[in-house]
């Protein structure tokens, strides 16, 4: 019955450096998959709870693995797999601009089409992609999150910028 | 370096200064700087680690202890089963008694029949299901009263004595087998043929021959301190007093398939030694670990 303590995630040191290693990629991982309206905050910590509650079975280096499962399955048991739209932030007014009024409204009518190009990639091709370009994680780094390889995630993210480019003129 | 590998670079944030200077002679370059500046627009909201860890360690708090109720309920349980198993093997274990030379035992039964146990003998019956099968097996020796119920039925390795009755004897020694009704019916299954026995009869088995015959007593004399004899080889009657007495008897010049009728007492071992040494026209004597029986000449 007697584990090497090493072996499980019970510890609360070992809980707690899982948490800060994997939290803020799991967030944005599901952030990118499914949007904020299904919470992903919720079920970061949803998943984690559920870590802490099978924390004999599932020893650190497996960790990872079982929350993004976790976290995924919960997110596709409340998904109605309705398109995702992402939400892009207006950079704040400043007061004086030197901007005139006509680039302002084309920059708004350039993030418009963005935005559906982006609810057009699949899944995969998004989640890659927003890691890369917003997170400005490298291709391994992606790898190892996905558990898929390099190639696997360069191929996504080139064919996600692809697709956004005609899409983008397309519209 | 061609257009692909450059987008590919600047993709994996691994451009080294000249292919930037490359990368922004690419007629898409500007589209691309576009595309990055409108995608970086999509950041997911922030997501602060520290906080979120304590509304996690919260929660955890609230929870207490990771542990499952299932495996102490699981525990619980296999002991319940094993107690319920160990409790099962041994009420179904038989009870056995049994008595050593030179000792004699009173048992009850679980419904009142009683045994009488003679020396050197043992029964074993099933205490638990004694309601339903009243079996008993027997070697030896022993007298049974049996109260009113279900089949009562004593099984000896030469034969099986049902009971109809209350009140009998049952002897196996060797390749004897006697039963004696006093009351009651009893049935004798010997080599598949039952014989029933009514009050003072005796059945008497020797080497597979049977023999019938009256006995008038009450009740067996062994459990008044005598053992009494009907026509029995001599060397029966010597096993059965070295069974009383715990002593080892050797005979010289004596036939042990002499038949032999008469009795001896339980209580002491000279009188006992004349009571059958002097209807043969014998001798007795002490030897080292017991006695020596000789003809007389």
């Amino acid at each position: 019955m007697i584990k090497p303590l090493q072996n499980n995630s019970c510890e609360e040191r070992i809980y707690t450096s899982l948490f800060n290693k994997y939290s803020k990629d799991l967030f944005n991982f599901l952030f990118f998959k499914f949007g904020e309206e299904l919470h992903p905050r919720d079920k970061v910590q949803e998943a984690f709870i559920k870590l802490w509650e099978n924390c004999k079975k599932v020893p650190p280096e497996k960790a990872k693995s079982f929350l993004f499962t976790t976290a995924n399955n919960l997110m596709l048991n409340e998904a109605s797999h309705k398109k995702v739209v992402l939400k892009y932030k207006s950079t704040p007014q400043r007061s004086s601009t030197n901007e005139n009024p006509e680039f302002l409204l084309e920059e708004a009518q350039y993030l418009d089409k963005l935005q559906k190009a982006i609810a057009n990639l699949s899944e995969a091709q998004r989640v890659a992609f927003l890691m890369n370009r917003v997170e400005g994680k490298r291709f391994k780094e992606i790898a190892e999150i996905l558990e898929i390889s390099t190639k696997a995630v360069e191929k996504r993210i080139y064919g996600a910028l692809k697709r956004l480019r005609e899409d983008i003129k397309e519209l | 370096m061609d257009r692909e590998t450059l987008i590919s670079k600047w993709l994996n944030h691994e451009l080294s200064e000249k292919e930037l200077e490359a990368f922004k002679q690419l007629d898409d370059y500007n589209e691309l700087v576009k595309l990055q500046a409108g995608v970086k627009k999509f950041q997911p909201s922030d997501f602060d680690t520290a906080s979120e860890l304590k509304s996690l360690q919260n929660s955890i708090k609230n929870k207490k202890t990771p542990k499952k109720l299932w495996p102490t309920i699981a525990k619980i349980a296999a002991l319940l089963v094993i107690g319920f198993l160990a409790f099962n093997y041994f009420s179904n274990q038989p009870t056995t008694i049994q008595t050593l030379a030179s000792e004699k035992s009173f048992i009850e039964l679980p419904d009142q029949s009683t045994i009488n146990l003679n020396a050197a003998s043992q029964v074993s019956y099933n205490h638990k299901h004694w309601d339903k099968t009243r079996r008993i097996s027997l070697q030896g020796e022993a007298y049974f009263d049996v109260t009113k119920g279900a089949t009562f039925k004593v099984e000896t390795p030469l034969g099986t004595v049902t009971v109809y009755g209350t009140q009998f004897n049952v002897k196996h020694r060797n390749k004897l087998f006697e039963v004696v009704c006093y009351e009651g019916l009893v049935g004798v299954l010997f080599q598949g043929e039952e014989t029933l026995l009514r009050p003072n009869e005796r059945i008497f088995i020797l080497n597979n021959q049977v023999l019938t015959s009256k006995d008038s007593q009450t009740g067996p004399s062994w459990i008044e301190g005598m053992s009494t004899f009907k026509s029995t080889p001599y060397g029966e009657v010597l096993a059965e007093l070295e069974r009383q007495y715990n002593i080892k008897i050797t005979l010289n010049d004596i036939d042990p398939n002499l038949m032999f009728s008469g009795s001896f007492t339980h209580n002491n071992i000279e009188l006992a030694l004349k009571a059958i040494t002097i209807p043969v026209n014998a001798n007795f004597e002490k030897a080292e670990s017991g006695y020596t029986i000789i003809r007389e000449k």
